[in-house]
């Protein structure tokens, strides 16, 4: 937790304030690193306790008698490949 | 991923207490499932009034019996039979309209009065902005990939245009075993004071580091070139600290190995040079702390058709930190 709300820190300074070292190597990876995350509206996705077996599901569903969300995409959800 | 409607704090709400949220692959790609008994069962819920399943994008709500209810996609905002689109799916700005979870709320309120005979109470609670639990998943940190117990290795944040797409990004862990960690730092207390990935550790990092948009790219080890060394600067004991320097080349030659959905697959180049900064315990055989960003990237996509003229430009971003489980980041 402390490590992703510092570097959601990053992510927000990288985005709101210019690069104070331009030449500096410190400068360079944090501003690179801070703009290679996904961002933050775009992120919360992974915060749903996501099921992987609809099959699984369906039998939590019937005990809990809640319905199903499915979601289905080519790949991974995760990794953004497979 | 393009989860703008699922990265809505509302929708994450209602998803953790109304229903039973799932996501697995589609059927043009079944080994991507998690679960393989998914396929047949996916399989029988292709009806003229569901989908296809064959890719893309799809959602739907299942009630507990198993029938399932109108396929839709919230980033077009309409059921799938049904023309016309309410958002983008194709710009970050699109996906992030207020617009877009209005077919979830449209389908989710029909499929719980379907089971429980009324929309529940929380349901209308929690698309209220007061909310408590909207307010605390809004303050939420997003919660990225960690190795298992004992494992370690690179974590590999990945932003990148894709045809019409302006900003598509993934996540992804590159473990290495712990006698290759142990051997690379070993080679700081060499005279140069240098220690290069070893070339295999170096192919699964650069895997990780392929633009998303496709699935499952899979670069053959020629296409791939550099390296990836650490520069000790700073001797202090058992520590070692310094930066990182190096390049890398990814340019697959052939369309198998740019994405297992071959009618998304396109060719493309992209390189660059590293640049980070880390530091080692000897002693301990680990890394304290270790970040590391490509700079200077050149970047482009091949298609084998003639570039859209609203494709967006090519940009690939990467972003590489070191992480050690359980909850045990390094940067």
């Amino acid at each position: 937790m402390r490590y992703t709300m510092t570097t959601m820190a990053a992510v927000l300074c990288a985005a709101a304030l210019p690069c104070q070292e331009p030449k500096g190597l410190a400068c360079d990876v944090d501003t690179a690193f801070a703009a290679a995350l996904p961002p933050l509206a775009e992120a919360r996705w992974t915060l749903i306790p996501w099921r992987h077996s609809l099959t699984d599901a369906l039998v939590e569903a019937k005990q809990t008698n809640r319905p199903i969300y499915l979601y289905v995409n080519d790949g991974d959800v995760d990794s953004g490949r497979c | 991923m393009r989860a703008g409607l699922l990265s809505n704090p509302h929708v994450i709400a209602v998803l953790r207490t109304l229903f039973v949220p799932v996501h697995i692959s589609a059927l043009n790609t079944p080994h991507c499932m998690h679960d393989a008994r998914d396929v047949e069962l996916l399989r029988k819920c292709v009806r003229a009034d569901t989908d296809d399943f064959d890719g893309g994008e799809r959602e739907a709500f299942v009630l507990p019996d198993g029938t399932m209810q109108t396929v839709f996609m919230s980033l077009h905002g309409r059921a799938m039979h049904e023309h016309g689109t309410v958002c983008s799916q194709y710009t970050a700005e699109g996906r992030r309209s207020d617009d877009v979870p209005r077919a979830f709320r449209h389908h989710g309120a029909i499929a719980l009065r379907a089971v429980h005979g009324r929309v529940p109470e929380a349901w209308d609670e929690l698309w209220s902005d007061a909310h408590a639990d909207v307010a605390a998943i809004a303050a939420e940190a997003p919660r990225w990939p960690e190795p298992a117990a004992g494992r370690q290795g690179f974590r590999v944040f990945v932003r990148n245009s894709y045809g019409q797409y302006d900003d598509l990004h993934g996540v992804q862990l590159a473990l290495l075993d712990d006698k290759v960690v142990a051997a690379w730092g070993w080679l700081l207390n060499s005279v140069s004071g240098t220690a290069q990935l070893p070339r295999e550790a170096f192919l699964q990092l650069a895997q990780a580091m392929v633009p998303r948009g496709m699935v499952d790219t899979a670069l053959d080890a020629e296409s791939i070139s550099g390296e990836l060394v650490l520069v000790g600067t700073a001797f202090d004991g058992d520590r070692v600290s310094g930066t990182i320097e190096g390049r890398f080349g990814l340019k697959p030659r052939e369309k198998r190995e740019v994405g297992k959905r071959l009618n998304a697959a396109v060719l493309f180049a992209s390189e660059g040079r590293f640049v980070g900064r880390f530091t080692w315990d000897h002693k301990a055989k680990q890394f304290e702390s270790m970040r590391i960003a490509a700079v200077d990237v050149q970047f482009t996509w091949k298609p084998e058709h003639q570039v859209a003229k609203y494709d967006s430009a090519p940009r690939h971003q990467i972003g590489i930190e070191w992480v050690r489980g359980p909850a045990s980041v390094v940067r």
